[in-house]
């Protein structure tokens, strides 16, 4: 029997449709489920009480490993142990230093493939088997329907990782309800949100990856100003800054992997261990030929490793620039990621900002508890007006002449955007023409990544420069891209073809699950139908509570073919017919188009009522 | 016009309820910006229908281009001369080239934080003197030709401006 | 008759009311419809209404709406653990049947 939790006032729902939602931390080196229950964020943990599920997937002939058991296999079998995928996510094969990691990767349809001993598995499927795991953590404390989940992403993941990242919840049946930057949910956490106005830093050092992030948060509304990284600078390069100290005077090579992994180790242990103590004398036997007897204090530390904590400093610098602010401006420091734990870190950026920092959440769940809080107020929860604004972590062009990008979309746009760009045919009778969109800050296409290429179709034939198509890219709140085309003189639409760079088509991630429907010998017909049901009802509810506020807005009329699609839309549900469900949700989704239009006009004209008077008097 | 997506019928200005001229309140812009975004952004429709979710979508870009463009003094200055359909009919002659290129050895030959610092703050002077001219010529002349010439030159300073406190970022 | 927590559920109230920041108590009511008849409602409190009844049980307050009283009068709110998962319970007098889900009920 399921057990109750408390909920906001007026914001209790009927008994299996609880509106239950989950943050999800997908780390590079650990993942973390989190749910608001009882109006407290929580970490949701394992079977063993373990809150840090390692991301590591490990493929056997017959079963799949994830998470600590996949962690034991690491030693004896690395090649079928596959950690940090969210390195590889979204990337091409080119994109990887191949010499890096023990994993046998090979190019799979433009993305990377990891041939394990159930084939060659993406990126994406391995992420979705973490997911899965955290999805059934949850699916354990909840014990009802989970109707969605937040993910977070590095606040620099572009189009092609974030559409992989979404790619992989869809795999492990989650529906998500939208995807948080890092350093928001880190804000979200610690309450940000409910100051009255502030502007932030949040300082996010992980294991392999920087992060700087600037948020203004003024009434409510909470927005990403500017956005800085570094994807190849984190807690392990500390780790290496000390393991090349410690060979410094060996005068024999380290080869033997074994002794390697054993320094590299060793590396860490000092690392943490000057977290908590000023000196550390290290006395290590590694071999017969290798002793290692060292000293080394925080000081020197800090020393050793004072270019990669520069290199932080100048991410704040530009991101400070970007914002158009200076450390004054700055009302508060929000550290994440267990690399911050480091006092060096910690110094380094009081000192910079010449102000305490806000450190006392657990810097490895942070991320985490705020997705959750996200997540808990998307699906309608709480009575908070709080909304997160984010930006596009990075500019978005197109291939003109010569290679050269033309941007379309700045970077540190608010999100959702759109713009539009006429382009025109060379040719006489040119019926088609190719568009190719790249993401990134420089220049040249080849040193932008690649996000996707259009072919324009059923161009109406005219001479060389008659046509206008104008297409429009569209930003959503996701950070994801769409692409729309009309030519203009004669009002026909260009029909597109997408030819995704990276990632998956509709049509793969359909065939992938069902495939793992079919081994996990589930009835997909059946989940399909229960799916459209559901979405019948919910559409039904709203649709309900919309006519019983807004009813005014329309005319007899129209009230008379909504009830009507109504009705047969109740009918339908009565059956088990999924396609003439279907219909009838389309029939009235129709009908209420310019119901949806009017409603929304009329909030507009709402909110800024209280405005009006003002602009009178200007 | 640029920024004209879905059939929008209303112009940046009326969708915030203002009067089309270059001295806007911009703290009223801002609030009206907010309050409507908090009302339609597309997390507010979560649970809706896909209708809503569509139109939620659509009407934030609109709302997002609408205040970006009119939050800032030149892109605003910029619509409203596009909403006139008013273009300059000639370039600004030789003499404000020639004192581009001097601006632009000025700004190559500098390497010190001072001397940028201090040729910033000349640049800043001179763009607020466009935007003053550009303010007049708009709003009390009505003049949008002149206006336009002065959109130009201000085009370029705040460039300029832009690419000095760059080179000042990348020296320290 | 009287609306009671046990020693635990009120601890748990306490502490989520004080991370929450505000609240006067507890609302406990029931809605028709759900899967037997009837659903439990148990949702933080931020003003106490005027037809509301005020029950106290270890310091916390507990408001109903006296239409709901009729349904749930001699209840005891419990919080247990079962598993992994934890939650509130509510062992009502007046259930003839319920739901396996236990959140809806028959009188």
């Amino acid at each position: 029997m399921a057990l109750l939790q408390i909920s906001e006032p007026g914001k209790s729902t009927l008994p299996h449709e609880h509106r239950n939602a989950i943050g999800i931390d997908l780390g590079t080196t650990h993942s973390l489920v989190a749910a608001v229950l009882s109006g407290e964020a929580k970490i949701l943990q394992d079977e063993k009480n373990a809150r840090l599920i390692p991301s590591i997937v490990h493929y056997q002939k017959e079963a799949i490993l994830v998470g600590n058991e996949a962690a034991k296999q690491l030693a004896n079998d690395p090649t079928n142990t596959i950690t940090s995928a969210k390195r590889l996510i979204g990337k091409k094969l080119s994109d990887i230093q191949p010499d890096t990691t023990p994993l046998k990767l090979v190019n799979q349809d433009q993305l990377i493939g990891i041939k394990t001993n159930q084939g060659v598995k993406t990126p994406i499927e391995v992420s979705s088997e973490i997911l899965k795991k955290l999805s059934a953590i949850a699916q354990n404390h909840i014990q009802d329907e989970i109707c969605g989940a937040v993910i977070s992403v590095p606040a620099y993941f572009d189009d092609a990782q974030r559409q992989a990242t979404k790619d992989a919840a869809r795999l492990a049946g989650l529906h998500v309800l939208r995807l948080i930057n890092e350093p928001t949910a880190a804000a979200l956490a610690y309450g940000l949100d409910k100051k009255v106005e502030g502007r932030f830093v949040i300082y996010d050092l992980g294991g392999g990856t920087f992060d700087i992030s600037i948020l203004q948060l003024s009434h409510g509304l909470f927005e990403v100003i500017a956005t800085q990284g570094d994807t190849g600078l984190g807690g392990d390069d500390y780790d290496l800054a000390l393991f090349n100290w410690l060979i410094s005077d060996l005068d024999i090579k380290v080869e033997d992997p074994k002794i390697k992994q054993a320094l590299i180790s060793l590396s860490k242990k000092i690392k943490e261990d000057l977290s908590q103590e000023y000196k550390i004398e290290i006395n290590e036997r590694l071999s017969n030929e290798i002793l290692i007897k060292k000293i080394i204090t925080q000081a020197e530390f800090s020393q050793l490793t004072d270019n990669l904590t520069q290199r932080t400093l100048k991410a704040i610098k530009a991101a400070l620039h970007d914002a158009n602010s200076t450390i004054d401006d700055i009302d508060g420091i929000v550290m994440v990621g267990g690399s911050t734990r480091m006092p060096v870190i910690q110094k380094a950026v009081q000192d910079f900002f010449k102000k305490d920092l806000l450190n006392d959440i657990n810097p490895d769940e942070v991320v985490a508890l705020g997705a959750a809080q996200q997540a808990n107020i998307l699906a309608g929860n709480t009575n908070e007006n709080l909304l997160l604004l984010d930006v596009t972590p990075l500019s978005l062009g197109i291939e003109t002449m010569g290679e050269i990008v033309e941007k379309i979309i700045p970077r540190n746009s608010t999100l959702p955007i759109a713009m539009a760009q006429e382009f025109t045919t060379y040719k006489d009778g040119q019926t088609a023409m190719m568009i190719h969109v790249v993401q990134g800050e420089r220049e040249m296409v080849k040193d932008c990544r690649s996000l996707a290429k259009f072919s324009l179709k059923g161009i109406p034939p005219m001479v060389a420069g008659a046509a206008k198509i104008r297409v429009t890219f569209q930003v959503d709140t996701d950070g994801l891209l769409s692409v729309t085309a009309k030519e203009l003189s004669t009002n026909t639409q260009a029909s597109i073809e997408v030819k995704p760079s990276y990632g998956l088509d509709d049509e793969q991630i359909r065939s992938m699950l069902e495939d793992s429907f079919i081994s996990a010998n589930e009835d997909l017909e059946h989940r399909a139908l229960a799916e459209e049901k559901m979405g019948g009802r919910q559409l039904l509810e709203m649709l309900k509570n919309a006519l019983s506020e807004d009813q005014k807005l329309i005319d007899k009329d129209e009230i008379k073919l909504i009830d009507e699609a109504v009705k047969g839309l109740e009918m339908a549900l009565q059956g088990d017919d999924r396609h003439q469900i279907h219909e009838k949700i389309e029939r009235l989704n129709d009908v209420t188009q310019n119901f949806a239009q009017a409603r929304m006009d009329h909030s507009i004209q709402k909110a800024l009522s209280g405005k009006t008077l003002k602009d009178m008097e200007l | 016009m640029r920024g004209k997506f879905y059939g929008l019928t209303q112009n940046y200005f009326e969708i915030f309820n203002l009067t089309a001229k270059y001295n806007l309140n911009l703290t009223q812009l801002e609030e009206g910006y907010k309050a409507i975004l908090k009302s339609i952004h597309p997390d507010r429709f979560i649970n809706a229908s896909d209708n809503e979710k569509n139109l939620a979508m659509i009407k934030s870009t609109q709302v997002n281009d609408a205040y970006q463009t009119l939050k800032n003094p030149i892109k605003r200055a910029q619509y409203i001369l596009d909403l006139n359909q008013i273009k300059p009919d000639q370039g600004l002659g030789n003499d404000f080239l020639m004192q581009q290129m001097e601006y632009e050895e000025t700004l190559e030959d500098l390497n010190d934080k001072n001397g940028l610092d201090a040729f910033k703050l000349e640049i800043d002077e001179k763009l607020s003197s466009e935007l003053a001219c550009i303010e007049n010529n708009i709003d009390h002349k009505s003049d949008l030709i002149e206006a336009s010439y002065h959109l130009l030159k201000a085009t370029f300073l705040a460039k300029l401006a832009e690419k000095i406190k760059l080179k000042s970022l990348h020296l320290e | 008759m009287a609306i009671t927590l046990t020693e635990k559920a009120a601890h748990r109230v306490e502490k989520y009311l004080q991370s929450r920041g505000k609240g006067v108590g507890l609302k406990l009511a029931v809605k028709t419809s759900g899967c037997s008849g009837m659903a439990y409602v148990l949702e933080f409190a931020d003003q106490i209404d005027p037809q509301d009844e005020v029950f106290e049980s270890h310091g916390i307050k507990i408001l109903v709406d006296p239409k709901s009283l009729i349904y749930i009068d001699g209840t005891e709110l419990d919080f247990t653990k079962e598993g992994i998962n934890e939650g509130f319970k509510f062992n009502n007098p007046n259930v003839k049947d319920s739901c396996g889900c236990g959140e809806s009920f028959t009188v």
